[in-house]
């Protein structure tokens, strides 16, 4: 049976306090060859959606700057579940291999703060 | 030459702290940045939806600011768009059971993914100008209501809870994506390709 050619992986984040920032970071799989794309989801999607705001770089490189917020990556059940990879624009070399987050969270009239998980997923392409 | 092509995205924050407060701001593009390639704005501003008895969405001001951009000491504006005021954004964004009984069970898709306006500016200056002007102001007013009134008689019905944002302070998001190149090259024909 043919093997799947996309590696997926992904790192937690867990939100534990209002209005804070949070960091973690993964390496990807040693037989990536290229990233090609990431998603972000959350057990809860509206606070996701109304509170958070991230920085993600890739191999050192910044990817998604400050402030950037959650819901312009936030992709729900509107979207086709093959559609909600986020592709970056390029297909990017996975250098030293160091995925990072920083995630801050805001506080939003339309939400309470409760603890909550973001969850960052990279796909890559495996070595030929 | 080899050439590196890569986006980057830049996210300028306008704080508005005041009503009707009217700002002027710059915005420096990157090095080796070739073309804005697309714009996205959101607001922090936020109003609860307002129903009324056929369930339509209404509200009585929907705009929480005015924001364009130009070429620098030129004038020029290239870009310029009303920011509407959040309103349960989110809702739209989820897949909602809407009437199953009168439907016949039927799904409906609301709302769609967050895109960026596509544009093709070539960027030959260091920075780019911009403005921001509120008008979020007018929407003191804003009220829900608990039952579903008649339409006539809105206006009559008591303020049943207060829903605007009571703090005016909100944040303006401008997010740029520009094409780079990575290294120096004597011309490129077509930047934004």
């Amino acid at each position: 049976m043919a093997r799947s050619k996309i590696i997926k992986e992904y790192v937690d984040v867990q939100i534990t306090s209002a209005n804070a920032t949070f960091k973690a970071n993964f390496e990807v799989d040693k037989h990536a060859a290229l990233i090609i794309g990431i998603a972000i989801s959350s057990n809860f999607d509206d606070l996701l959606y109304y509170r958070g705001s991230q920085r993600i770089s890739i191999n050192e490189m910044e990817i998604y700057p400050e402030e950037y917020e959650s819901k312009m990556l936030l992709q729900v059940l509107n979207v086709s579940v093959n559609e909600r990879i986020i592709k970056l624009g390029e297909d990017i070399l996975p250098g030293n291999r160091q995925v990072e987050i920083d995630y801050k969270d805001s506080d939003h009239p339309a939400t309470n703060f409760q603890p909550y998980r973001v969850r960052l997923y990279v796909y890559s392409k495996l070595q030929d | 030459m080899e050439q590196v092509r890569h986006i980057k995205y830049v996210v300028k924050v306008i704080s508005i702290t005041k009503a009707a407060q009217k700002i002027h701001f710059t915005v420096r593009h990157p090095e080796n940045a070739t073309c804005l390639s697309g714009i996205a704005i959101t607001a922090t501003c936020y109003v609860r939806r307002l129903i009324n008895r056929d369930m339509v969405t209404r509200t009585v001001n929907d705009m929480t600011g005015f924001l364009s951009l130009a070429i620098p000491n030129k004038g020029d504006v290239f870009y310029s768009d009303h920011i509407k005021i959040e309103t349960d954004n989110f809702l739209d964004k989820t897949e909602q059971l809407t009437r199953s009984i009168l439907l016949g069970q039927k799904f409906e898709f609301a709302g769609k993914r967050a895109e960026y306006f596509d544009t093709e500016m070539p960027i030959t200056d260091a920075l780019m100008e911009g403005y921001y002007e509120d008008v979020s102001s007018g929407n003191n007013t804003s009220i829900v209501f608990n039952s579903t009134p008649r339409l006539d008689i809105n206006l009559q019905l008591p303020t049943l809870q207060q829903v605007r944002n009571p703090v005016a302070n909100y944040k303006v998001r401008l997010y740029l994506r520009y094409v780079m190149h990575e290294k120096e090259i004597p011309q490129i024909s077509s930047p934004c390709k």
